[in-house]
């Protein structure tokens, strides 16, 4: 089982809708054995990040800047795209 | 009828929440089972919270009392925090009323072109049902709560409409807009930056990213909880032993609070996602803006640096203003001031620091104000009734803290709040001016730099 965080200020509202769409998505895809999302709190990223598989970021962020993959949380928002990020996502489960 | 729905309310918010959502799931065609999950979660998440802020106001709330008593300072409100607070808002027992005012609002003006923005942030409903709550609360009137709510609605998509270009070149997120109403304090935070603009010049160059990364630890929940708790522990006289149990108690509080709240967005997400399919369905043709919450902007180390340096001095402050009565602990961290003065200072950190400390004071008496409401909601929805003679629960650093202020003291009849509240008109005005004014100048630098393109070419 593998683990996605998803980080927003509070680790509450916005990364818990992203955790929640991303479990939804994986479930319908047939993939939820294989990996959870959960929601954390950007403040303690760096702790969250040393138990984690892939990242979900909703801020600009740039490949390589840190240790596992990471894809952007922002379509899951928006409605718009959400079939390519869950691609890269269940490329790298 | 009556009777029984009054009845039902009467099974508290942990039910009565749950029954709604399971309805509305079913409304927009989930499974039962979906649903059923759904609202369950809904009602745990309320009995969580609840337990969480019974734990805190048993621990730190004694420890609080005994801080009151040997230092002579009159803090007998202890500040909860942006998530238990808006975890109270939702048990109020009308709050399910404002998913029809934001949604239907929203849609009208949607509808009629008057604005651009799908607002799909349901966390935030809980901040209209705060408006709601508090301008009903003072003023006994229901209608005018809803409806001080509702020219909320109406003021935070107008914001993230005429916003929506600074964000795009900030966040580089296309077809995004943020209609947050900690924004609206922009309305205010506009005329001092214009002045701050005219005394300072120049835009220091400040790494920000290395001091956020000296200085992060501090804002990490179990961290500041724990320094906090220790140091209310040793003031209160716990002793050595004592004051770490307290700090550790401390920390426990805040960070489970955001893990516990999350179950509020695992109940809500099918059905806020099954809503927006709706809506978007119904305006195919139209260029549709996608309104999210503000957390979009937390990688701008300029805002968490803010954050962090305005704690010292909130501390301090509570400590030595007159008239405040409230410990600033869980939202000590306080991010409406900090991200609001990120946007219209164009994150310029001294500018944002300087508003941050202004705003201070601001904010400590006017939750002191709020202070009894949110122990009285608390009480009433909450169940929290085992506080000690005296002991207050309160939300320091709430958003647009300072127009609530104004709005529920002109309703309650205040004078000044009545004078503020007309002043506030002209300078919504001035402000939307100004920001209309920023937004067209982004859109001509893209098509001046597209032009440039083709030149080249």
């Amino acid at each position: 089982m593998k683990t996605i965080v998803v980080a927003c200020a509070g680790g509450i509202a916005t990364s818990g809708t992203v955790a929640s769409k991303i479990n939804m998505e994986l479930e319908s895809r047939g993939f939820d054995h294989l990996a959870k999302a959960d929601a954390i709190d950007i403040k303690s990223l760096e702790m969250y990040l040393q138990g984690a598989d892939i990242y979900v970021s909703i801020t600009p962020f740039s490949q390589g800047e840190y240790n596992i993959p990471v894809v952007s949380g922002i379509p899951f928002l928006t409605g718009v795209g959400i079939d390519e990020v869950m691609e890269q996502i269940v490329e790298k489960l | 009828m009556q009777q029984i729905f009054q009845s039902i309310l009467d099974m508290g918010a942990a039910v009565f929440l749950p029954i709604v959502v399971i309805i509305l799931g079913l409304a927009v065609r989930m499974k039962l089972t979906k649903a059923f999950s759904a609202g369950l979660t809904l009602g745990v998440a309320f009995v969580g919270i609840n337990l969480l802020i019974g734990y805190m106001m048993d621990s730190v709330g004694g420890a609080a009392q005994l801080f009151v008593l040997n230092t002579g300072l009159e803090l007998n409100a202890l500040d909860l925090g942006w998530a238990p607070a808006l975890g109270l808002a939702w048990q109020w027992e009308y709050a399910f009323l404002m998913f029809p005012v934001q949604i239907g609002i929203n849609i009208v003006m949607l509808a009629f072109g008057w604005t651009s923005t799908l607002n799909v942030d349901m966390w935030n409903v809980a901040n209209k049902i705060a408006t709601g709550f508090l301008v009903t609360f003072v003023s006994g009137s229901l209608i005018i709560g809803l409806a001080v709510a509702s020219v909320q609605v109406v003021l935070e998509l107008k914001n993230a409409d005429l916003t929506k270009n600074q964000l795009h070149k900030l966040t580089n997120i296309p077809g995004v807009s943020m209609p947050h109403p900690m924004f609206l304090s922009n309305i205010v935070f506009y005329p001092m930056t214009l002045f701050l603009d005219k005394v300072i010049k120049t835009k220091n160059k400040i790494d920000v990213n290395e001091l956020k990364r000296r200085i992060g630890i501090f804002g990490e929940n179990h961290v500041l909880g724990f320094i906090i708790g220790t140091s209310i522990g040793f003031v209160a006289e716990y002793g050595i032993a004592g004051s770490l149990m307290l700090g550790i108690q401390t920390g426990t509080a805040l960070t489970l609070f955001p893990m516990v709240s999350k179950l509020f967005m695992t109940a809500l997400a099918p059905i806020s996602d099954a809503t927006n399919k709706f809506i978007k369905s119904r305006f195919p043709d139209r260029d549709i803006v996608i309104g999210l919450d503000w957390p979009i902007l937390a990688g701008n180390n300029e805002i968490w640096v803010t954050i962090i340096a305005s704690m010292p001095i909130a501390l301090g402050m509570a400590m030595i203003l007159p008239g405040n009565t409230v410990l600033p602990l869980g939202n000590l961290m306080t991010v409406c001031v900090a991200a609001a003065s990120f946007m219209v200072t164009r994150g310029d950190l001294i500018k944002m620091i300087i508003i941050n400390y202004l705003w201070v004071p601001i904010i400590l008496w006017s939750s002191s104000y709020f202070a009894p409401m949110f122990t009285e909601l608390a009480a009433q929805t909450g169940g929290i009734t085992n506080l000690p003679e005296g002991q207050m629960l309160a939300w320091y650093g709430m958003d647009i803290t300072e127009l609530r202020w104004m709005i529920t003291t002109a309703v309650d009849g205040n004078i000044a709040g009545i004078i503020l509240t007309v002043l506030f008109i002209p300078l919504t005005l001035f402000y939307f001016k100004g920001m209309k004014q920023r937004e067209e100048d982004i859109e001509n630098q893209q098509v001046e730099a597209g032009k440039a393109r083709e030149n080249i070419a």
